[in-house]
């Protein structure tokens, strides 16, 4: 009777705890997962049109200062999370820069791969993404 | 017939039937994986025969109350102060041999003389503050070690260093000075009879005291010490007594080891001695308020034999040495085991 | 247990520095070796307050056994395994940074309060000696630990990082590097005072935990577990299941351990798979008795002023041991024997202590009954 109803009770309050700190699990999985991060400086074709690589492109993701990325290189930043965001500033031959700010997400199991000379030229496909390779 | 297996079983306790069972599987196994069963058993005999003694000295304090002693490192370092002094005295052979006890057992016995005065004022709790004083008293002879004046070349660091290495060779010493004593020799087969003869020996003259009026009086003191006091039976001392006992023939136990080990191990080498030792006599079938010769030769034969089985037979089978970590869990889980039954007359 | 003993003396000086004695001891050996080792109090300053950072945690954990008669728990060793295997699974999925620690937590839970459970289990089957059994059972544990850890991971175990496991393929690696969680909890929150940081963020930590623990001790659960520490049976028969109280309180202290030892890594920054959690225990429960606890009684202050007294022991000894007798060994090794020597002093302390008493207590038991014959007989 009123016993009975206790540990119905109980044991709902036990399965929801267990729920939810497995969905904080997961939570915490997606928050704090660390990402591989490739910009590259390369030549690349997207859509059709080929875009060629001709500057050294200054570049942060996240707050990781990456610095300069020469033409036809390639870096790596490590970063944590599902939301980023990438600020490119392209330096010319006669000293004017260009810069670009954009944001991107990823899943907990990607690894990105940032084309700078398409960042600045295109609105999709500066990014791919790959499935972790473990 | 069903009844006695069960009967026995629960006489003898699961664990070691397990390890019993564990042992034999390992020695049938052996052969097809290219053991041999000769080199196997002699090498189980030999340290069996070196660690008999170190595990035969924890039995009078078992039987007088005291529990499991382990502060045995107090009557190791009392052996290895015999063994070092003998060595600085420069006396070889047996004669060196005798040295090393006879400057061992007077350290052992003032030693142990203290140490059962601690173990008299906190009654029910020897273990664990045996253990810490095992432990500290390990520590202090470290620093001791460095600081003792030895000279002896063979002994001390090289290029003018001071203090005493950490491990020192016996070897022109007294080196298997019992192990080959009437030793046998058979191919691979290696029996070490003066290290048994010499077990031997002591175990019955443990066995004889216990048997005497006096050793009586200590196993009341150990399974009943209110009755004991009402039959006139002083139960500090004979505690004392005990401890004395158990402390010397660790002393002596650790020599044995040493002619067959071949080194000297000083510093914090004795710091976890007596647990094997403990486990072993477990293993044999004791408890934390009894224990008997049979416990010391079996326990002392089952867990030597895991300890030399298991590393040759496990290595051949899947690659790689698990030796270290099985020895961890048998020998403690022994001890958790006995330390968990429920012991029927205390206090 | 009540802690009756020679406090009794009137004066109360004289009754603090009985009571105190052990702190007092140090204090006074301290100010002798400090000086002697030449360090810097800028120095000193930083390293006690990193270590306390560091160490809090986990001796706080041992504060919870004490107060339910339990005595010291050297089983906070398998607390500490299990956060260790809470990293290594954290490492392995690749998850960084204070969510990477809390998710180690996470995981490091469920292990803790099973080993917890294990441990109160056993613990409840040998009372009277929880404490030596304790210590074997960390033994044991470890044992079991390293078979999972050196055999299990890799290949039961699913761990898939290269950089975790050793060249073979299965089995984790001796030493593993934190980079990725690296003081996390410490720089989340730090300032600097006159060139000495202080790692706030993890202080207010401490200070939660502090407050959980004095709260605890008012629940209704609190109170039972010190009333189990007591006396067990007069608990018992005031209806509370003594077994289930003991073994929870060992559970919590597990669980606690487990958070602890993970504090205790994120500052360190490296795990030593096979050795990190060795001496967990010894050095815990040694800070807490020089702190001037005893395994009847422990409170908050022991554990902070033990922690800082340990330690400064820890660090000066080495140089202090060089000055005096030449050596720099003989002061690893005095250090090595203060925490040996004073954990077996103050159990030898309390042992007699328990002894005298039980011996009071029959004395007074047979002269009362002496008394009440003389009555019936007179009367």
């Amino acid at each position: 009777m009123g016993q009975e109803a206790d540990r119905m009770r109980r044991n709902i309050i036990r399965v929801a705890l267990v729920v939810v700190l497995v969905a904080l699990g997961f939570g915490l999985y997606v928050l704090g997962k660390e990402h591989t991060i490739f910009v590259e400086n390369k030549d690349i074709v997207v859509d059709g049109v080929e875009y060629k690589s001709a500057n050294t492109i200054n570049v942060i993701v996240d707050d990781i200062e990456l610095e300069d990325v020469k033409k036809g290189k390639r870096k790596v930043a490590y970063s944590a999370g599902p939301w980023h965001r990438i600020k490119a500033v392209e330096v010319f031959p006669d000293g004017t820069t260009r810069e670009i700010e954009r944001k991107f997400t990823l899943s907990p199991n990607d690894t990105a791969v940032i084309n700078l000379v398409a960042l600045f030229e295109v609105e999709e496909g500066w990014l791919t993404i790959e499935q972790a390779e473990r | 017939m069903f009844e006695g297996i069960a009967n026995l079983i629960e006489k003898a306790g699961w664990p070691r039937i397990i390890i019993a069972l564990f042992l034999l599987s390992l020695f049938v196994i052996a052969p097809f994986v290219n053991i041999s069963i000769g080199t196997s058993i002699s090498d189980t005999l030999v340290r069996f025969a070196m660690n008999s003694v170190l595990v035969l000295s924890l039995v009078p304090m078992v039987q007088s109350g005291c529990g499991l002693n382990f502060g045995m490192q107090l009557g190791v370092i009392a052996g290895l102060i015999g063994a070092v002094t003998s060595i600085e005295l420069g006396v070889t052979g047996l004669a060196g041999f005798l040295t090393a006890i006879g400057i061992a057992i007077p350290f052992a016995a003032i030693l142990g003389f203290f140490y059962g005065l601690l173990l008299n004022r906190v009654k029910g709790d020897e273990m664990v503050v045996a253990t810490y004083v095992g432990f500290s008293s390990v520590a202090f002879m470290s620093m001791m070690w460095l600081l003792l004046p030895y000279k002896s070349p063979n002994m001390i660091w090289g290029y003018g260093g001071s203090g005493l290495r950490t491990t020192i060779s016996v070897e022109g010493y007294w080196l298997g000075v019992l192990n080959n004593f009437l030793s046998i020799r058979i191919g691979n087969f290696f029996f070490p009879t003066g290290t048994i003869l010499f077990f031997a020996l002591i175990a019955l003259l443990v066995w004889s005291f216990f048997k005497t009026k006096l050793g009586t009086a200590m196993t009341a003191a150990g399974s009943n010490p209110v009755y004991a006091k009402a039959a006139g039976v002083n139960v500090d001392r004979m505690r004392i007594l005990s401890v004395v006992i158990s402390t010397v023939i660790a002393a002596v136990g650790i020599l044995v080891y040493e002619q067959s080990f071949g080194f000297i191990q000083l510093y914090m080498a004795p710091l976890l001695m007596a647990f094997p030792a403990v486990a072993a006599l477990l293993l044999g079938g004791a408890s934390v308020s009894k224990a008997s010769m049979g416990n010391v030769i079996i326990g002392a034969f089952l867990f030597q034999g895991i300890l030399t089985m298991t590393p040759s037979v496990m290595n051949n089978l899947i690659k790689s040495d698990m030796s270290e970590v099985i020895r961890i869990i048998v020998s403690n889980g022994m001890i958790v085991y006995a330390l968990t039954r429920r012991t029927k007359v205390r206090k | 247990m009540k802690d009756q003993s020679l406090t009794r003396a009137k004066n109360p000086l004289v009754r603090f520095v009985i009571s105190n004695a052990v702190p007092i001891l140090f204090v006074i050996l301290l100010i002798f070796a400090v000086p002697l080792s030449g360090f810097s109090t800028d120095y000193l300053l930083n390293e006690i307050i990193t270590r306390l950072g560091r160490n809090s945690f986990l001796v706080i954990s041992l504060l919870i056994p004490v107060m339910a008669g339990m005595g010291l728990n050297f089983g906070i060793v398998l607390g500490a395994m299990a956060g260790q295997i809470g990293l290594i699974f954290m490492l392995d999925w690749g998850v960084v940074g204070i969510p990477g620690i809390v998710l180690a937590m996470l995981i490091g839970t469920p292990i803790a309060i099973l080993l917890g459970m294990l441990a109160g289990m056993i613990l409840n089957r040998a009372k009277g000696r929880e404490m030596v059994t304790s210590m074997i059972l960390g033994f044991f544990i470890n044992g079991i630990y390293q078979l999972t850890i050196l055999y299990g991971m890799g290949s039961v175990i699913p761990i898939a990082s290269d950089k975790l496991l050793l060249p073979r393929g299965y089995g984790v690696r001796n030493a593993i590097d934190l980079i990725s969680i690296r003081k996390a909890l410490d720089n989340m929150w730090s300032i600097e005072i006159s060139g000495v940081s202080i790692p706030l963020g993890v202080f207010a930590i401490i200070a939660a935990l502090c407050i959980f623990v004095f709260w605890f001790t008012r629940t209704k659960l609190g109170q039972d577990m010190r009333a189990v520490g007591q006396d067990m049976q007069v608990a018992a028969t005031a209806g509370i299941n003594v077994d289930r109280t003991r073994t929870l309180s060992i559970i919590i202290s597990t669980v606690l351990a487990c958070y602890g030892q993970i504090i205790f890594l994120q500052n360190i920054g490296t795990i030593n798979t096979y050795n990190s959690h060795d001496q967990v225990g010894t050095f815990a429960i040694a800070a807490l008795l020089i702190g001037g606890a005893s395994v009847a009684k422990a409170t908050i202050p022991n554990v902070f002023i033990g922690i800082t007294l340990f330690h400064l022991t820890f660090i000066v000894a080495p140089r202090a041991g060089k000055e005096l007798l030449g050596q720099a060994q003989i002061g690893e090794f005095f250090r090595v024997f203060v925490s040996y020597g004073i954990i077996a002093i103050s159990l030898a302390l309390y042992a007699w202590r328990r002894q005298v008493e039980k011996e009071t207590e029959r004395r007074q038991a047979k002269a009362a009954i002496k008394a009440a014959v003389e009555d019936g007989t007179g009367g």
